[in-house]
């Protein structure tokens, strides 16, 4: 029998994907979400052409640009499709992993040199009125180039046999790919390609002095494993995505929240949601939210956007994606055996939902609102403040809860039939 | 004596066309270890699920202490505590947090939580891994950790799958010499497992499942007995394999 070339097994297993992963779009493009994203850029547009106009003098340029260009540059993911299977079936053909990996590379590589691009073009407005001395094309140049080593670097960390040196590794990267970013849009371009040619050298001498894995089998596993249950918790807040293992961080400065909920029975369910929600990823892209929407609500604020009805909005719209994104909750430990088998009646698991989401979503509420809170009231936009405040905290209190129990409800019912 | 668990004529299954387990009768008594042995796919962890009510029976009932589970299910339920065959634990949650919310679901007194939380990370040799997560955890450990649990609820009534599995000899002594200590304070052990001489030496009576149906039932006289072993030939094993695989080979084809 004619064994399957190396290239068909990476092409059926990114159709695949897609495949699976398509009712899931489907779902979320029927939840507003396209509608929501149009009104994000256009607010962001608005903005951001106000910006223009009346620029400040002292506005940070070289500061923005690096914060814009470095994360586009240095973050390079690489979708391989690898499973713990692999280490079984695909092990044996290493030497033609190559020909597996570059299919990844080009997956990748595009649509990250692509981004680069188009965040460099959003940038040049504001890079063309400071003091940078980069000729326009010679920027773009830099940046594409920065990018593609960028991602051969990233390739480089993930062959590094200790964790340690992939972490302090990665740190380095994108620490050159800051000060690079910085030099080139503050500085005289020959300067700036001097300390880039010292930070590539560096990378490069280091890269060579550290142990490495041919293919770092374990490690691209991982990263496969992460990426794919970061899609499953995205799905879930719009549809009900088959259970995957939760990907864990501790996040220490919030599990003491878990650890005051008093010990009793009728606080079990609690207990467990609590900590659902705070060390899965469906917490950290709740916090995420939270702190774009805490920038956004800042920068529309402190423009006074269309009288300080726009920041209203924006609030509102935060308001609306946190509690999209906590309503994933609904759907963890749906189809966890110790649901049954708990001597506890399921009215308390969904009261414990209930109750998780109304405090992180307060939480989450309070945070977004600061910037308004400071913002607004300065420019005399106090009523405006406070309407956005008042539908946020009805949504929360008035809406919210009903909203969940009737979701659980509906779920449950689904599955007794 | 009341039994605490009463299996009664149970036929079930995932169709009701092509049910799984036949017509089974069985029970357990407090301070009773049971053994329900039997090949692979022979019905053992259906019938495990339908103890635990994650299943209906298409037919019979099963009760625990007297009550089904539609009479009153937190009765049911926090009569019984299940250590699966593979490892299910929170992966957001510690060892530690595991235990807790174990002890708050079942209700048992928070000072007696502490206190019996803290002898069980040291008799299993877990007080190193007390703030790790699942992710952090060799099988065994993670075995460990469900064990730990089960016997943290106390209750009447332990369901035990395939709990050797992945544990490491002094896990092993640990979990035997726990079941013993239970077992001796009145609870009823119901265990299914491959390993027949762990199952010889500690079992009371045995339950031999072929092909969904219960093909021996009894204390190790009468399985030997329903093996055809002349008295005085005494062995799980032996009655086992004759039971199993002879006469009619091992698809068991003679016996349906």
């Amino acid at each position: 029998m004619e064994r399957t070339s190396i290239e068909t097994i990476w092409s059926k297993r990114s159709s695949a994907f897609w495949k699976s992963s398509m009712p899931y779009i489907i779902d979320m493009a029927r939840s507003g979400v396209p509608f929501v994203t149009a009104m994000v850029l256009l607010t962001a547009l608005a903005s951001y052409t106000s910006l223009l106009r009346a620029m400040p003098p002292d506005f940070p340029f070289t500061l923005v640009g690096m914060a814009a260009l470095t994360p586009v540059i240095a973050y390079s993911p690489l979708r391989t499709w690898l499973r713990e299977a692999d280490i079984v079936f695909l092990l044996p053909r290493e030497g033609e992993m190559h020909r597996y990996i570059r299919r990844s590379f080009r997956y990748n590589g595009m649509p990250s040199l692509l981004a680069a691009f188009i965040v460099s073009l959003i940038y040049l407005p504001i890079y063309s009125r400071g003091p940078g001395e980069t000729a326009t094309l010679l920027l773009l140049t830099a940046v594409l180039a920065m990018k593609s080593l960028s991602i051969a670097a990233a390739w480089q960390e993930r062959r590094l046999v200790w964790r340690n040196g992939r972490r302090w590794m990665r740190i380095a990267r994108w620490l050159v790919t800051a000060v690079c970013t910085a030099a080139f849009v503050q500085t005289n371009p020959l300067v700036a390609i001097a300390i880039a040619a010292a930070g590539i050298l560096l990378l490069a001498l280091l890269y060579r002095s550290l142990p490495k894995y041919r293919i770092p089998w374990q490690t691209l596993i991982a990263e496969e494993k992460r990426t794919q249950r970061r899609y499953a918790v995205f799905f879930s807040a719009f549809a009900d995505v088959p259970a995957e293992t939760a990907q864990v961080a501790r996040r220490g400065y919030l599990s003491w929240l878990g650890r005051r909920i008093r010990y009793s029975s009728e606080n079990a369910f609690t207990y467990l949601y609590a900590h659902t929600l705070i060390r899965t990823e469906l917490g950290g892209i709740a916090i995420r939210l939270t702190l774009l929407g805490m920038l956004s609500g800042w920068l529309a604020a402190d423009a006074g956007l269309w009288n300080g009805w726009g920041a209203a909005g924006v609030y509102v719209l935060f308001i609306w994606l946190v509690g999209l994104q906590l309503s994933a909750l609904t759907q963890s430990h749906r189809h966890s055996v110790w649901r049954h088998v708990y001597p506890l009646p399921e009215s308390q698991r969904v009261s414990a939902v209930v109750r998780v989401d109304r405090f992180a979503f307060m939480i989450a509420a309070a945070l977004l609102f600061v910037p308004h809170a400071i913002g607004l009231p300065a420019q005399g936009q106090t009523a405006q403040a406070l309407v956005a405040l008042a539908v946020g905290l009805a949504f929360i209190l008035l809406v919210r809860p009903a909203r969940i129990k009737r979701k659980m409800k509906t779920d449950w019912e689904e599955e007794d039939e | 004596m009341n039994p605490v668990l009463e299996v009664r004529q149970l036929t079930g299954g995932y169709s009701p066309r092509k049910p799984v387990l036949h017509d089974l009768s069985f029970q357990v008594n407090p301070g009773e270890m049971i053994g329900l042995i039997g090949l692979n796919g022979a019905g053992k962890s259906t019938a495990i699920k339908h103890i635990l009510g994650l299943m209906h029976p298409h037919k019979g009932d099963v009760r625990i202490q007297g009550q089904t589970l539609a009479d009153n299910p937190e009765q049911y339920r926090s009569a019984l505590a299940y250590v699966p065959e593979t490892p299910l634990l929170f992966d957001e949650l510690t060892v530690e947090e595991h235990l807790r919310l174990t002890g708050m679901a079942y209700d048992v007194e928070e000072r007696d939580y502490e206190a019996l939380s803290a002898s069980l990370l040291g008799e299993f040799h877990m007080k190193p891994k007390t703030k790790a997560f699942a992710a952090h955890l060799s099988k065994g450990m993670r075995q460990k950790v469900m064990i730990m649990n089960a016997l943290l609820a106390r209750p009447p009534l332990y369901i035990i799958d395939e709990p050797f599995l992945g544990l490491d000899p002094l896990g092993i002594r640990s979990l035997l010499d726990k079941l013993v200590e239970v077992k001796q304070g009145g609870a009823a052990i119901f265990m299914s497992s491959h390993i027949l001489s762990t199952v010889e030496s500690y079992c009371d009576r045995f339950i031999v499942l072929h092909h969904g149906r219960m093909i021996a039932y009894g204390t190790l006289s009468d399985v030997c007995e329903a093996a055809g072993m002349r008295s005085g030939e005494r062995s799980l094993e032996e009655a086992f394999y004759r039971l199993t695989m002879a006469p009619g080979g091992p698809d068991g084809t003679n016996l349906d």
